[in-house]
């Protein structure tokens, strides 16, 4: 057969082929849902990282106020975040910090309500944990009275642990 | 003569070209990754000092209170201290109304404080900001503290007066430490 008519006999349409097609339809796929699991679990750790933020910040605004207003106040930490003590005789105190975003479960061994006295000590402690689906990160907020110091970590082994050093 | 035609080449790069522009383009990409995560870790760290330097302020407020309301101190002791000090080096005594506040320094009771910690040992506080009556409590104050005696300094400066002398010192990735100091006057009883 003469060269110039065998290359006209196979030389081949342009573009792809089924197979190819398929391959390369299928690492798109994987791609994608790869990518996404990750930001998934990216935006669970965020909103983790968040609700632990809103927990200090609820304290921190509380005993600014208790101490800017001289006047002793208590907050409880209920499921969706600090609100008003359910039991007691104590005021509230006015924060500001808003809700934990969905999907975040608390628990914690802090007394309902945590109370602020006049010059701004924190005069209840103890320890937060917060979870969320879609990561297996499990943030923890610590609070010893009475200078109301904070550290947020993540569970381990020992209990709650500190972050990575600097 | 007829001179030889250049030879003919095709558009695009060279195998040895794209090479080259690939590891220059990944080499300036490191650099630049680099630089990125060295401004997040030095934002990290001046974060940390501010939020130190707040909880600072604090301790040396707390102990200042007590200072000017104590009947007496002592530096270096923790005699008759209300609480078991497990092993920690007793940094402060103060006696306010008849009841000894112990300040010592010593290893964390918990996993979540960084390094040595400064715990009080003593009556809690009241609503009204007044020493309560119940039963001592020992307390973690602030954490990352430098060893004794140089985390907590209480120093007679002359009657009357003490100078207070706080320091943390927080470990870097790279090695070293990261210290961060305050100092105030305080007034305190005794000669």
């Amino acid at each position: 057969m003469a060269p110039e008519r065998w290359r006209r006999r196979h030389q081949r349409a342009p573009g792809w082929t089924l197979p190819e097609l398929l391959l390369a339809t299928g690492l798109v796929l994987a791609l994608a849902a790869w990518v996404s699991r990750g930001d998934m679990e990216a935006r669970a750790r965020q909103e983790l990282q968040a609700a632990s933020q809103r927990v200090v910040g609820g304290l921190e605004e509380a005993r600014a106020t208790a101490q800017r207003e001289g006047q002793a106040c208590g907050l409880a930490l209920g499921a969706a975040g600090w609100q008003e003590p359910q039991g007691g005789s104590l005021p509230a105190c006015r924060v500001q910090e808003p809700a934990f975003g969905a999907g975040v479960e608390v628990s914690h061994n802090l007394p309902d309500p945590v109370r602020f006295s006049v010059n701004g000590l924190v005069l209840d402690g103890g320890t937060v944990w917060l979870k969320r689906k879609g990561t297996p990160l499990v943030r923890c907020v610590v609070v010893s009275p009475p200078l109301g110091i904070t550290r947020v970590g993540r569970a381990g082994a020992a209990g709650c642990e500190p972050e990575q050093i600097l | 003569m007829k001179r030889a035609a250049p030879a003919k080449r095709d558009g695009g790069f060279t195998l040895i070209e794209l090479l080259l522009a690939l590891a220059l383009a990944l080499g300036l990409a490191g650099v630049v990754v680099q630089g990125l995560i060295a401004s997040g870790r030095s934002g990290e760290r001046l974060a940390l000092q501010m939020r130190e330097r707040t909880f600072q302020r604090r301790t040396l407020a707390l102990l200042r209170g007590e200072l000017a309301a104590a009947q007496s101190w002592q530096a270096g002791t923790g005699t008759g201290a209300a609480c078991n000090l497990a092993g920690r080096t007793p940094v402060v005594q103060i006696v306010v109304q008849g009841q000894p506040i112990t300040y010592s320094i010593g290893t964390a009771p918990s996993g979540i404080w960084r390094g040595k910690v400064l715990m009080r040992c003593g009556r809690a506080y009241g609503l009204a900001g007044e020493l309560g009556t119940g039963a001592a409590q020992n307390r973690v104050v602030l954490d990352g503290m430098a060893p004794a005696p140089q985390g907590l300094q209480v120093v007679q400066e002359a009657p009357g007066l003490v100078r207070l002398k706080l320091r943390q010192e927080f470990p870097l990735r790279g090695g070293g430490n990261m210290p961060i100091t305050l100092e105030m006057g305080s007034l305190a009883p005794g000669s």
